[in-house]
C-alpha cells in the first residue's frame, strides 16, 4: 500500500534552510519554506529559483519540473499555521538555544501529535532542545551538511528522550530525501563539527605560527591528504563569524583547547574579513552566490 | 638544472630517479652499499652509477634518500658539503628529523633544504620544501623549480616537527580513534560521515588500517616527543590494538 507522501517544512530561509528545502522539493515532497522576515523569505526563494535554473541549464532537471517545483511543490510562507499538515518539520534557524526552543514550542502547538520536529543544529544539544518542545520523544537531530543542496550526508542524532519510533521514522524520511544517514551520539559537534572545527583551528594556528603561507597550507592539505578544499578555502566558504560562533559553542561545552578559536579568528571578524560573503577572508573573491546546480 | 645526484639506494631514491629521468634529467646515484644498485638499473637503465661522491660534483642538486636516521643524514651532509663544494643545492629527504640540525653538519648550511616527498611518492604530487634556519632563498627557489620540473607541487614550510601534512594529520587521526573508542558512532558511520560530509577521500579508520596501526603509533609518538603537545599523544585504543598484534588491514586485522 502506497503511503501518501508527507508534507515537509523547513524553518528559516537562510543558506542552510534554503539548501534543505531544495533537497526536500527535489525529492518530490511538498515543502513549506518558512521565515518570519519577508526579505529573508524572498531572498531564499530567489536563491532556490536560481539554483534550479542552473540545474535546468546543466540538464539535471527539465524546465517543466523546475516550474512544478517552484510554483507548486515549494511554498514560501511567513505563517506557521500553514504547517498543520506537516509530517516532518526541520528547523534551520539561527543557532541559538532559546530561539530554537521557543520556535519548537510554537510549532508543537500547531502540528498534529505524530509530526516529527527535527533540528538542523550543528552545535546545540538535541536533548536540551527536546526538553522545551512539549513533545520531547518526537524531537531528533537531522544535521545536513553545508552546502545542503549538494552534500548527501545527514547526521541523525537522538536526544536522551527521543523514542525509537521517532528515530526509525526520521531514518526512513531521510532516506526518502535521497540522503545518506549516519547515527551519532548527542555530544557537542556530533561527528562533522567535532572534527572539522578542531582541524580548521589547527590550520589557523599553524598559519599564525608561520608554518607556511595560506596558499601552501591549502595546497598541502588538498594534495597531501586529498581533501576537496584547503582549510582556508573552506573557512572562507563557512564564514569567519560562523566559525567563531561554532568554535566558542563547542569550546564552552567541552573546554577542549582544540576548539578554542585562535586570536586571528576574532581579528578577521572585527575587520569584516568574513570570507566569500564579504569578498575577503583568507583569500579574496569577486562574486558571491550559491554553490552547485 | 641538467643533472642530479641521489645518495642512498632506497625505494624513495629509486622513485625520484625514475621521475627525474622521465623529466629529462641526467641522474647519477651512489651508495656505500653497491649491491643495492642492480634492481635500480634494471628498472631505469638511464641511471648512472657514480664513482663515489666525486662523481656528483657536476650536479645541480644532490639529495640523500638514506634510511631516516639522524646520524646517517648528518654523515651524508658532513661529507657532501666538503666533497661537493660546487653543487648549489643539497637536500635531505627526512620526514621525521629536524632539517636545521642535519644541515648544521654542513660547512655552508645556506644551500641545504629538506625535500619531503609525501607517501606514496608515485601517487602524491606534493613535496614539502623545508626551510632550515640557515637555508638561503636561492636554495628554496632552486628546490621548488626542481619539484615543478618533476611535475610535482612544492609548498614551502618552516622546519617544524611534522612539517605541514603530518602536523595536521596525526592529531586528526588520534581524535578519530578516541572518538571511536568513546562510542561517538560506529566505525562505518564515522568513516561515512567524514567521506561524505567533508569530502575526505577515505574515512579515518579505513585510512589507519591501510597506513598501518604501528606506523601511525610510531609517527604520533615521535611528534609527541618533539612537540610535547597532548594532541599527538598516542590514543589508548591505538596502543591496545598494536599491543594485541592488530597492525592493519593485512597484518592481524585492524579496525
Amino acid at each position: 500500500m502506497a503511503e501518501k507522501k508527507p508534507v515537509m517544512a523547513v524553518l528559516g530561509a537562510g543558506t542552510m534552510g534554503s539548501g534543505i528545502a531544495i533537497v526536500c522539493a527535489r525529492a518530490g515532497f511538498k515543502t513549506f519554506l518558512v521565515d518570519n522576515q519577508a526579505a529573508c523569505l524572498e531572498k531564499g526563494a530567489d536563491l532556490i529559483g536560481r539554483f534550479f535554473d542552473k540545474s535546468v541549464q546543466k540538464g539535471k532537471l527539465s524546465a517543466e519540473e523546475r516550474n512544478q517545483i517552484m510554483h507548486q511543490r515549494l511554498v514560501p510562507t511567513q505563517n506557521l499555521a500553514d504547517l498543520a499538515e506537516c509530517g516532518l518539520v526541520i528547523e534551520a534557524v539561527f543557532e541559538d538555544l532559546e530561539i530554537k526552543k521557543k520556535l519548537l514550542a510554537q510549532v508543537n502547538q500547531i502540528c498534529p501529535p505524530e509530526t516529527i520536529l527535527a533540528s538542523n543544529t550543528s552545535t546545540l544539544s538535541i536533548t536540551s532542545l527536546a526538553a522545551g518542545s512539549g513533545r520531547p520523544d518526537r524531537v531528533i537531530g537531522m544535521h545536513f551538511c553545508l552546502p545542503a543542496q549538494v552534500m548527501k550526508l545527514v547526521e541523525v542524532t537522538r536526544g536522551l528522550q527521543t523514542s525509537e519510533e521517532t528515530y526509525a521514522r526520521a531514518m526512513e524520511l531521510g532516506k526518502a530525501l535521497g540522503q545518506k544517514l549516519v547515527t551519532t551520539k548527542d555530544t557537542p559537534g556530533f561527528i562533522l563539527n567535532y572534527f572539522v572545527v578542531a582541524f580548521n583551528n589547527a590550520c589557523i594556528r599553524a598559519y599564525e605560527q608561520g608554518l607556511a603561507s595560506v596558499e601552501d597550507i591549502d595546497k598541502a592539505v588538498k594534495l597531501g591528504l586529498g581533501y576537496p578544499m584547503g582549510p582556508f578555502e573552506l573557512l572562507d566558504y563557512i564564514g569567519m563569524d560562523t566559525h567563531l560562533r561554532v568554535s566558542l559553542a563547542l569550546y564552552n561545552q567541552v573546554q577542549d583547547e582544540r576548539f578554542w578559536p585562535p586570536a586571528l579568528v576574532q581579528r578577521m571578524v572585527d575587520a569584516g574579513y568574513l570570507g566569500r560573503k564579504t569578498g575577503r577572508g583568507f583569500h579574496q573573491y569577486k562574486e558571491a552566490g550559491m554553490f552547485g546546480a | 638544472m641538467a643533472k642530479i645526484g641521489i645518495v642512498g639506494f632506497s625505494g624513495l631514491g629509486q622513485h625520484i630517479a625514475a621521475e627525474a629521468v622521465a623529466a629529462g634529467l641526467e641522474v647519477a646515484v651512489w651508495d656505500e652499499d653497491q649491491g643495492a644498485l642492480a634492481p635500480w638499473q634494471a628498472a631505469v637503465s638511464q641511471i648512472k652509477k657514480a664513482a663515489g661522491l666525486a662523481g656528483l660534483v657536476d650536479c645541480g642538486l644532490v639529495l640523500e634518500t638514506l634510511p631516516d636516521q639522524l646520524e646517517a643524514k648528518k654523515g651524508f651532509l658532513a661529507q657532501a658539503s666538503q666533497a661537493l663544494k660546487q653543487v648549489p643545492l643539497l637536500a635531505t629527504t627526512t620526514a621525521g628529523h629536524c632539517v636545521s640540525e642535519i644541515a648544521a653538519t654542513a660547512a655552508d648550511p645556506a644551500r641545504v633544504v629538506g625535500l619531503h616527498f609525501l607517501p606514496p611518492p608515485q601517487g602524491n604530487r606534493l613535496i614539502e620544501v623545508v626551510r632550515g634556519v640557515d637555508t638561503a632563498p636561492a636554495a628554496l627557489n632552486r628546490a621548488a623549480e626542481f619539484c615543478r620540473g618533476l611535475g610535482k607541487e612544492p609548498v614551502v614550510v618552516k622546519d617544524s616537527p611534522g612539517f605541514i601534512v603530518n602536523y595536521l594529520f596525526a592529531p586528526y587521526l588520534n581524535q578519530a580513534l578516541e572518538a571511536f573508542d568513546q562510542g561517538l558512532a560506529s566505525k562505518e558511520d564515522l568513516d561515512t560521515a567524514l567521506r561524505l560530509g567533508l569530502g575526505y577521500p577515505q574515512g579515518p579508520l579505513e585510512l589507519v588500517n591501510q597506513l598501518g596501526l604501528e606506523e601511525h603509533l610510531q609517527l604520533t609518538q615521535a611528534l609527541h616527543r618533539r612537540l610535547g603537545d597532548q594532541r599527538f599523544a598516542p590514543p589508548a585504543i591505538l596502543q591496545r590494538m598494536v599491543g594485541a598484534g592488530k597492525l592493519g588491514a593485512k597484518r592481524g586485522g585492524g579496525f
